[in-house]
């Protein structure tokens, strides 16, 4: 059996991480929780997961900034990344910025699910 | 008849002339005074002892500066030393007196020195001007007052565009009050460019439409924009001369307020998503670990939801209230099947089987608009139909093509609502509040549904009667609507 395929969730609300960790306890993902979106480069250059799910509005620097980064560096530019956003103009940052997939908060998290499911194989 | 010698001549015409001039000095309506070189006042005509409510009696072997205010006093002495010590004709000033009865009287003074016999007398006449005087400070009183309400008013001929105005005009539309003179070209030209195109359609719709009524910015030089609100209404001039009569407000601070309310929402209903996301999952959690066969923990996440629901749609009304104000109303324009759109939004209510949603269509019209907003307005509508028409069981949605445009409506066969109420609905925060505090929400329902069809370039209304039902519906254009954001 392969190795479990990771995720790394990026949200500066510690409520919002738990929760996530929490809905994917059961899934056949490794979770990487970030509250801080500072890390979330180094993260994935270093731990290369399967799939990136940043929230939007961040303090310092926000998801749609990170995802910029990501997708200027040739060795992540590639990963899917999905933006969770509670903003009414998320959907259009997010597509701008390079995201994969969208999702308005709040979520359903079959919703989330699905979507994780369906970029990461 | 005994011979008249020419002195007796003399003197009888004399006689005759001095009486000439008691009788003028007595009836003139002037009020006028003789005084003697010690400015002792010798002589008072009626029309003075009007003016001051003082007798004869009283007012003669007094000095006029008796009854003047006490400002005057030092000038009109002065003016009085000029003609009685250094020969001056005569003198004039505007000075104030004092009636008997407490009241100033405001006078125009002129006194002129002349000589009868070998003595000097000088001969005053006071013109009362106080008529005059308070009309010019209830005017200056106007004036502070409306500047005090960052206000003006204006009146404008619209046959050779002169424009007449209150003082503070220039000022609150962003001029120079040393500019020139004012013409309408002038007045629609301080605002910017967009805005000024907008006001001189409207304008040009005078007399026509018998009203304006505009908000617009100016530039102020070095202070920025500034929100201005202009209104007038026609008015009959002399000979069917076109008059405009109005107001020009400034309203930023009111804009500010209004901005600082929807910085406020904005972020509040934000802030609120964080924890109603964590909540709903945690449902959603709790929900799938609970027990199977638990029927009271299943109920108690179901009402959990429930209330969770409501909670969300309303702060996204708030948000989207906000959002609209601001102008931020976003449209995320495809083509889609409006028939379609409308089976879809009304599927889940179907589906849950208490209130039938009959779609009656027969046909398949592409529009070019935001179809998760347009499916918004259904949904708000088929939600009132619930709401306010609960005991009826059956709503319809039809739609039907105009040829240019297609028109949904939803139908209930409710109370119906009054006539006066429907002419509200549409306005922000109105409610229906027919039976008390029965009826939750804040009444932004029907205010976004309006934003988000005139935005499609589309119309909205409603046909109600009292006791016979309502139909909400609205118009969407085929071809791209003329107004994009």
């Amino acid at each position: 059996m392969s190795e479990n395929k990771k995720i790394l969730i990026c949200d500066d609300d510690e409520g919002i991480l738990d929760m996530l960790e929490m809905v994917f306890e059961d899934s056949p993902y490794t979770i990487i929780a970030e509250q801080n979106s500072l890390n979330v480069k180094g993260i994935v250059e270093k731990q290369s997961p399967d799939l990136v799910v940043l929230d939007l509005w961040m303090p310092v620097l926000s998801g749609d900034q990170v995802l910029q980064m990501l997708r200027k560096n040739p060795g992540t530019k590639e990963i899917p990344v999905i933006i969770i956003s509670a903003s009414r103009e998320g959907r259009q940052i997010a597509s701008n910025a390079g995201a994969t997939g969208y999702i308005s908060k709040p979520f359903d998290f079959q919703e989330l699910m699905n979507m994780v499911n369906k970029l990461i194989n | 008849m005994e011979p008249v010698t020419p002195e007796e001549d003399y003197q009888a015409k004399y006689m005759q002339s001095e009486e000439r001039f008691r009788k003028i000095f007595s009836l003139t309506s002037a009020a006028t005074k003789i005084i003697d070189e010690n400015l002792v006042i010798l002589e008072v005509n009626d029309a003075l002892t009007d003016l001051l409510g003082y007798t004869k009696e009283e007012i003669c072997g007094k000095k006029i500066l008796d009854f003047a205010c006490k400002q005057y006093i030092e000038s009109w002495e002065n003016l009085q030393h000029q003609m009685w010590s250094h020969g001056k004709p005569f003198f004039k000033l505007e000075a104030c007196l004092k009636k008997k009865n407490g009241d100033l009287v405001w006078v125009h003074v002129t006194t002129i020195v002349y000589i009868d016999g070998d003595k000097r007398f000088a001969y005053t006449v006071l013109d009362d001007y106080t008529f005059m005087k308070s009309y010019q400070e209830s005017e200056k009183r106007l004036n502070m007052s409306l500047k005090y309400s960052r206000m003006a008013v204006f009146e404008i001929n619209l046959d050779n565009g002169e424009v007449m105005h209150s003082e503070g005009l220039k000022e609150v539309i962003g001029l120079n009050a040393d500019q020139d003179k004012l013409d309408v070209e002038g007045l629609v030209n301080s605002f910017i460019a967009e805005d000024a195109v907008e006001l001189r359609a409207l304008f040009s719709h005078l007399p026509e439409e018998s009203s304006i009524d505009f908000v617009g910015q100016v530039d102020v030089e070095h202070s920025g924009l500034k929100w201005v609100h202009l209104q007038g209404r026609m008015e009959p001039g002399e000979n069917n001369a076109k008059k405009l009569l109005g107001t020009v407000q400034d309203i930023s601070k009111e804009k500010q307020a209004d901005q600082h309310k929807d910085d406020f929402i904005s972020i509040a209903s934000h802030e609120l998503r964080t924890p109603i996301t964590i909540l709903s999952g945690t449902l959603q959690l709790l929900d799938r670990i609970k027990p199977k066969d638990d029927v009271k923990v299943s109920g108690l996440i179901d009402q959990a939801n429930k209330s969770l629901k409501k909670v969300t749609i309303l702060i996204e009304d708030l948000l989207n209230a906000s959002k609209m104000n601001e102008g931020q109303l976003h449209l995320n324009k495809n083509l889609f099947n409006i028939v379609e759109a409308v089976n879809e939004c009304c599927a889940h209510i179907n589906r849950e089987g208490i209130y039938k949603i009959q779609v009656e269509e027969n046909l398949s019209i592409n529009i070019y608009g935001d179809a998760d907003r347009i499916q918004q307005v259904i949904i708000n509508f088929v939600n009132n139909a619930i709401k306010y028409a609960p005991d009826e069981k059956l709503i319809s949605v039809k739609a039907v093509d105009q040829g240019d445009a297609v028109r949904i409506s939803v139908i209930d066969s409710g109370p119906g609502i009054d006539h006066e109420k429907a002419a509200h609905l549409f306005d922000r925060y109105y409610r229906v509040d027919s039976k008390g505090s029965q009826y939750s929400g804040l009444g932004l329902g029907l205010y976004i549904s309006a934003e988000i069809i005139k935005k499609h370039g589309g119309e909205i209304g409603v046909t109600s009667e009292n006791g016979n039902g309502s139909e909400f519906w609205f118009t969407l254009p085929k071809q791209n609507p003329i107004i994009e954001i």
